[in-house]
């Protein structure tokens, strides 16, 4: 009756068995294999800050695992994803109320900021003038969602860059799913809106001149 | 061109973003469809929404420096009090129980009901007497003396100052006319529940007599028991019971910003 963690392909670690409210078995470590990365990039997003997202993801699976026995089944992304933005929006708020802390644009260009590398590894054999506009559309990009209010800035994080569909954003933002829609086409405009008035490096389409 | 299909509406942002997801209906999309061929402002709105969402979706996604696999489960937490761990609705439900008792506390001492014990005040302790009956009660309990003292303040309106011998009397009994025009009500919220003790003279202190026994009982004991139970003592009473309905608030509020399955 009892899934044994063997039915999870646990290569890497140490099996971790959780059961949810619905007695579904699972290894908790799958899962942050699983989610780890995803939501690292929206922690770091919505917070800005590398290592600020580290902690929010750690204590994320930490509360998350404390909490397994009450998720009742569903999407498991979601859910997980939703305790990390719970977290981040907690830090926020507190980091808010502590202004000593700086408010830093998502790539500040702190050499321990592990983001560049990462970011600039996809395509070894591109020219230093393919470098060097793909990284000013990465500052262009990071600008342009930190302008955007709260909302609108998670939804398009979920639905655009991690490619959540609408009912997965939905149970993260716990929202409803014409919420979600009204976020993701207010965020996309004001993006389109911020991207053309900073625009010298935009493709041909955000030209208002075409 | 477009005025061939008479007069055209350029799709709503929202429209066009449905659209560029595929979350319109059927009919929704082909009326869109239709309006995209026919519309250049729109076909360049669609294109740079279109644009915005795939420079997002190229968007890189960092790698965390380490990964956040555990080797060993955390240890567990710290298991909050009991106090933090009771259902939700306790607290809401004790912090309005408390905000009632409050309310029924201030009001209460807006209509000079907790004054110095004394003359009228009865009268009209027994007209309001069945809501704070229930607290009244856990400050002392029932003694022999109530009896006496009932009697003793029944007797009050009628005899005057001459016995009771406090300054107040005469401000104090000017409340008793109100009274008298209650009687009626106070009979209806509580009937006569049995003989009473003393039998007064006059229709004053009759009024006091009939109606709830108990409340009256209630009263005369906390007088007899509480002698020095001043509005001092009531004050600090309110506000402990504040207190305890803003903690009761506050941990509502503390516990609702808990992550929970
Ligand atoms: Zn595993
Ligand atoms: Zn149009």
């Amino acid at each position: 009756m009892t899934t044994s963690p063997q039915t999870f392909s646990c290569a890497n670690h140490v099996p971790l068995p959780v059961k949810n409210r619905a007695g579904d078995n699972f290894c908790y470590n799958c899962i942050i294999e699983s989610f780890q990365s995803p939501a690292y990039n929206l922690a770091r997003r919505l917070l800005g800050d590398w290592s600020l997202a580290e902690d929010a993801v750690q204590e994320g699976f930490v509360s998350g695992y404390r909490a397994f026995a009450q998720f009742r089944g569903g999407n498991l992304k979601a859910w997980v994803m939703r305790i990390v933005a719970n977290n981040c929006r907690d830090m926020l708020r507190s980091r808010r109320a502590r202004p000593t802390v700086s408010l830093d644009p998502v790539n500040s260009d702190d050499p321990d900021d592990p983001t560049p590398s990462a970011v600039d590894i996809p395509s070894k054999d591109e020219s230093p003038e393919d470098h060097a506009q793909r990284s000013e559309l990465r500052r262009a990009l990071d600008a342009g969602l930190n302008s955007l209010p709260q909302e609108q800035k998670m939804a398009l994080l979920l639905v655009d860059v991690q490619g959540f569909s609408y009912e997965e954003a939905a149970q993260t933002m716990s929202c409803s799913l014409g919420t979600v829609k009204s976020r993701v086409s207010r965020g996309r405009s004001g993006m389109r809106d911020f991207l053309r008035t900073t625009g010298e490096l935009l493709p041909s389409q955000f030209r208002q001149d075409r | 061109m477009l005025h061939l299909f008479g007069r055209h509406r350029h799709l709503s942002q929202q429209v066009l973003n449905e659209y560029l997801d595929k979350r319109l209906p059927d009919f929704a999309r082909q009326r869109a469809e239709r309006a995209l061929a026919a519309c250049a402002v729109c076909n360049q709105e669609l294109a740079s929404l279109a644009a915005v969402t795939s420079m997002l979706r190229q968007a890189l996604h960092a790698t965390p420096r380490r990964s956040f696999i555990w080797t060993a489960p955390p240890p567990p937490a710290v298991r909050a009090s009991l106090f933090l761990r009771l259902p939700n609705w306790s607290y809401a439900g004790a912090a309005s129980l408390a905000g009632l008792v409050l309310a029924v506390m201030v009001s209460a001492d807006a209509m000079g009901i907790l004054s110095p014990p004394g003359q009228a005040a009865v009268g009209r302790e027994s007209f309001m007497a069945t809501p704070p009956s229930q607290e009244l009660t856990v400050q002392g309990t029932p003694s022999p003396a109530g009896d006496t003292a009932r009697s003793m303040k029944s007797a009050d309106p009628a005899s005057g100052s001459a016995e009771s011998g406090q300054p107040p009397q005469p401000a104090a009994a000017a409340p008793t006319a109100p009274d008298a025009t209650r009687a009626p009500f106070a009979d209806v919220a509580s009937p006569p529940s049995g003989p009473s003790g003393a039998a007064p003279p006059l229709p004053g202190a009759e009024l006091t007599a009939v109606s709830t026994e108990g409340a009256a009982e209630v009263i005369a004991t906390y007088d007899a028991e509480l002698p020095g139970a001043t509005p001092v003592f009531w004050r600090a009473l309110e506000g402990a019971v504040a207190v305890a309905a803003l903690g009761f608030l506050l941990a509502l509020l503390l516990r609702r910003r808990r992550v929970r399955g």
